[in-house]
């Protein structure tokens, strides 16, 4: 894809000029093309004017010399004797004369015919040059006459000339009046043009071919033959007689070779200019382009790449590569380009997309939904408790983190789903074409896929997710209301403590709102002294002496309320902080075990685990650090376990516990009679005491169901070699239905409610059970 | 340059001189007016004021030359028979200063019937009209 786009770049812009250069060239040449024909068409022209001229002037010249031949014969002695004796064998005799004469003068070669004329023009002698007899033949050119008679007035004074055709041969007449002012007859010249007409190859110096109208040839210059037809003009020029008839036919041709060298010559160097100005244009916009858009992109790039990724290694080896070549330039606008797009549609880190892509998506399916009406799920999916990893263990870690989640998550999607990050922890889904029921499924995929731990840095982490889904166009049909939406859903969901809530009504804001409050407060306080332990002393029925103290977490908010661990602790469950949670409490434990043992020795400390401490090898090692650097018996410790942690993977736990055990530590099972224990798992666990719920305690002096279950249970407790604890103790009454059902030892606020360390060594001081103000 | 004023002078002093359209007590006629007259009044005289040396290369027939310069009163007198006789007077065309000279000499005589062909040998050959050359060779 970046490799096609840098050719097109490049290709791209070369081509564009080479295409307009070549279409400016084909345009000059097909130019230079009608140009051409237009010169040959002008050179035609030319070269007909130019035989029309001097034909005109070879004839003009002729009519000339036949009128100073009129002019002379007239003048003759002999011709004027000849005219007076009226005898016209005498006169065409004389006029006979005149050819004789004639040959010797070179004016009068090209008579043919001499004809007398009395002033009504009737013929009064005749001579031709090549026939004799010509007083029988007919008159050459005998129009001429006729409408010569037909003038009046001094009109008749003036000479009158035409050409004719006579045996399909032209002529050239002239009629010459004989006398001054007072005509006594008329004299008519009659010469061929043709002959005359031979001289036009030497006045125009081209050869000429001169032919009748019928194609008959009369004369052709020697030249003519020569001239090869390809690089030849041809004009052709035509005299025609008085009445319009076409007569002579003169084609003159001229060579044209240098005319079409010429041509050729300028066509070569338009095309040398067309190409010059192409590679010059080619190589001046690349240079243009090179360092005003190139150069400055390319540096952009690299910085670009440079920060945003962080000095991969293989962006590190971009600038090294892109060496000031020229090339490089291309490459950089094309890693640009990615480089920018992918700043525009995708999140940095994880590589999935960012809100406008998602956003833009949403509207996209909003708009298709118009058309064809389908349903699009939007899923809002929160990592639940993700800021303790980032600030516990690092930005860093947080990160590869939010990657392993993103790669799970985009497994369980299908092709046209798009996932996005919105920020943070934050991830939005966008299911086009479902409805309510996959939406669902996807979500308990989702919920799948996290279940496994992620190995992160030596870390091993849970992640857990809250999703919400909206779904469009049930519960909205703009891209806002459905994220709102889907949003309230997620938070509901969290509230619920259910993986996944579709949006629905009654998912008020406050409640959402307030859920994101405690976020904020719980994320930001984990590291301060604000988390802190009170002990709560459970006592022995038999000698009224402390059994031990349950050690219970507090979580002081900036206002100064108290937290109990029912808010917190499955949220750190969630997150996979509860490991690190409970580790300090098994920390603190001791620490303040090492005093409160000074008070009263051989004091043990009950803490309660999480289920998921119960899945977790290292559990049994940070015990035994603790202990170790505490220099404290392992008797000291008791372990509370819900019974639900022990169900959830018992041949797991029950190895664990064992472990525990054998290191000397005395477990206890908490709430008990709230799960659905198994008695026959029960018995196999290596537990020595049960702690029955105070649910069924508080009220069992007045619940006598309760009481019956109480009584069972610790019958039961006993039958298995077990000690019974009873919890929520509060009265007198109940403090001695117990000690009357044989149960072991009581906990609650008949005999002291929960105690800073402080407090408690006090308590433990006075040996007297402090009662509380209530 | 003084050269170059001379060339530039000579010809202009020869070349720039137009004979006006008319001369009083004279008519000005054209080459076939002159036709007419010399056909129709018999009794005519065409008179050629140019030098000798022209008429050489042709004169208009029954001319008689006589060059303006030695035009008068007498002269004229010898060639016209009477003060109504029909005259007429060219020379070799518009540029041409004799014809115009001679005219008013005739019209200061008291000839009343004088024609001025003011265009002369140049629109007489213009026309085609006939020039009668003498055989001299």
């Amino acid at each position: 894809m970046i490799k096609r786009l840098h050719i097109n770049l490049l290709t791209g812009l070369v081509l564009s000029i080479v295409l307009l250069g070549i279409i400016s060239a084909a345009t000059t040449l097909i130019t230079t093309r009608i140009y051409r024909g237009l010169t040959f068409d002008f050179e035609r022209q030319y070269m007909s004017r130019l035989v029309a001229i001097k034909s005109s002037d070879i004839l003009a010249q002729l009519e000339h010399n036949a009128f100073q031949l009129g002019l002379r014969i007239q003048a003759s002695e002999d011709f004027k004797t000849a005219r007076a004796a009226n005898d016209e064998f005498v006169l065409s005799e004389e006029l006979e004369q005149q050819f004789k004469q004639g040959l010797i003068t070179e004016n009068t070669v090209t008579a043919v015919g001499l004809y007398a004329f009395d002033l009504d023009f009737k013929l009064l002698g005749a001579a031709l040059r090549d026939a004799s007899g010509a007083l029988d033949g007919p008159v050459l050119c005998p129009d001429l006459a006729s409408k010569a008679r037909l003038r009046e007035g001094p009109g008749r004074l003036q000479p009158a000339t035409e050409i004719c055709l006579s045996g399909n041969r032209p002529y050239q007449a002239v009629i010459i009046p004989v006398g001054g002012l007072d005509p006594s007859g008329y004299l008519q010249v009659v010469s061929d043009p043709v002959s005359a007409l031979y001289r036009l190859d030497e006045v125009l110096n081209m050869p000429i071919r001169i032919e009748l109208p019928d194609d008959t040839r009369l004369y052709e210059s020697p030249g003519w033959g020569e001239i090869p037809t390809a690089s030849t003009v041809v004009s052709d020029f035509i005299v025609h007689t008085n009445d319009s008839r076409p007569a002579i036919r003169i084609a003159a041709a001229r060579n044209a070779d240098a005319l079409v060298d010429k041509l050729d010559q300028t066509d070569t160097r338009l095309i040398a200019v067309v190409i010059a100005i192409i590679l010059v244009s080619v190589a001046t916009v690349l240079w243009f382009v090179k360092y005003s858009v190139f150069k400055p992109l390319q540096e952009l790039s690299n910085r670009l790449r440079g920060g945003r990724l962080g000095g991969g290694d293989a962006v590190s080896e971009i600038p090294a590569a892109l060496a000031p070549a020229a090339p490089a330039s291309f490459q950089a606008l094309g890693d640009l380009y990615e480089t920018l797009r992918d700043m525009a549609i995708r999140d940095p880190l994880t590589g999935t997309y960012n809100r406008a892509l998602l956003e833009d998506r949403l509207k996209q399916a909003i708009a298709e939904h118009r058309r064809t009406p389908t349903i699009t799920a939007v899923m809002l999916v929160d990592l639940v408790r993700f800021k303790y990893v980032n600030d516990l263990l690092g930005h860093h870690t947080g990160d590869v983190l939010l990657k392993q989640v993103v790669e799970r998550m985009a497994g369980v999607l299908r092709e046209s789903d798009t996932l996005g990050r919105l920020g943070g922890d934050e991830f939005a889904i966008i299911l086009p074409d479902t409805d309510g029921a996959q939406a669902c499924q996807v979500a308990q995929k989702i919920m799948h896929a996290m279940e496994s731990e992620f190995e992160v840095e030596n870390h091993t982490l849970s992640a857990s997710v809250s999703i919400g889904i909206a779904l469009m166009p049930e519960h909205g049909e703009e891209v806002d209301t459905l994220l709102r939406h889907a949003d309230y859903a997620m938070y509901a969901a969290k509230k619920s403590q259910s993986d996944y809530t579709i949006y629905n009504p009654n998912i008020t804001e406050e409640a959402a709102m307030a859920r994101m409050a405690l976020d904020g407060v719980l994320n930001e306080n984990i590291e301060r002294n604000d988390l802190f332990l009170v002990y709560q002393p459970v006592l022995d029925f038999r000698t009224g002496r402390v059994n031990y103290l349950e050690a219970l977490i507090r979580w002081r908010q900036p206002d100064g309320k108290v937290l109990l661990p029912e808010t917190f602790i499955r949220v750190a469950e969630q997150s996979g902080l509860i490991r690190l949670l409970s580790e300090w409490i098994i920390n603190t434990v001791c620490r303040e075990l090492v005093r409160l043992q000074q008070v009263s020795p051989g004091l043990r400390v009950g803490i309660n685990l999480s289920m998921h401490n119960l899945h977790d090898y290292k559990l049994t090692e940070v015990i035994g650090k603790a202990l170790e650097r505490y220099r404290l018996k392992a008797e000291s410790l008791l372990l509370e376990i819900t019974e639900t942690g022990v169900m959830l993977d018992p041949n797991q736990v029950i190895e664990i516990l064992n472990e525990l055990v054998s290191m000397g530590l005395t477990l206890s099972i908490d709430d008990f009679g709230t799960g659905h224990s198994s008695l026959a798992y029960l018995k196999r666990l290596p537990v020595h005491t049960l702690k029955v719920d105070k649910s069924f305690v508080i009220d069992m002096d007045t619940d006598e169901d309760n009481a019956s279950i109480v009584h069972a249970t610790i019958d039961l407790a006993h039958n298995m070699g077990l000690t019974v604890t009873a919890e929520g103790v509060e009265t007198r009454s109940v403090y001695e239905s117990l000690k009357a059902m044989g149960c072991d030892y009581y906990q609650g606020y008949y005999v002291g409610e929960p105690m800073e360390s402080a407090v408690i060594i006090d308590w433990l001081n006075n040996g007297r059970l402090t009662r509380s103000s209530r | 340059m003084l050269s170059v004023v001379m060339l530039g002078a000579a010809p202009a002093a020869a070349g720039d001189y137009v004979s006006p359209p008319s001369i009083e007590g004279a008519v000005t006629i054209d080459a076939e007016k002159l036709i007419a007259l010399m056909v129709q009044r018999k009794d005519t005289v065409l008179i050629d004021s140019r030098l000798e040396t022209d008429r050489v290369d042709g004169y208009i027939e029954g001319s008689a030359p006589l060059v303006d310069t030695r035009t008068d009163c007498d002269s004229l007198a010898r060639l016209i028979g009477t003060r109504t006789t029909p005259v007429i007077f060219y020379c070799n065309g518009v540029r041409c200063e004799r014809s115009g000279r001679a005219v008013r000499i005739a019209v200061s005589c008291g000839y009343r019937e004088v024609y001025w062909f003011r265009g002369g040998i140049k629109d007489w050959q213009l026309k085609k009209f006939p020039l009668i050359q003498d055989d001299s060779e």
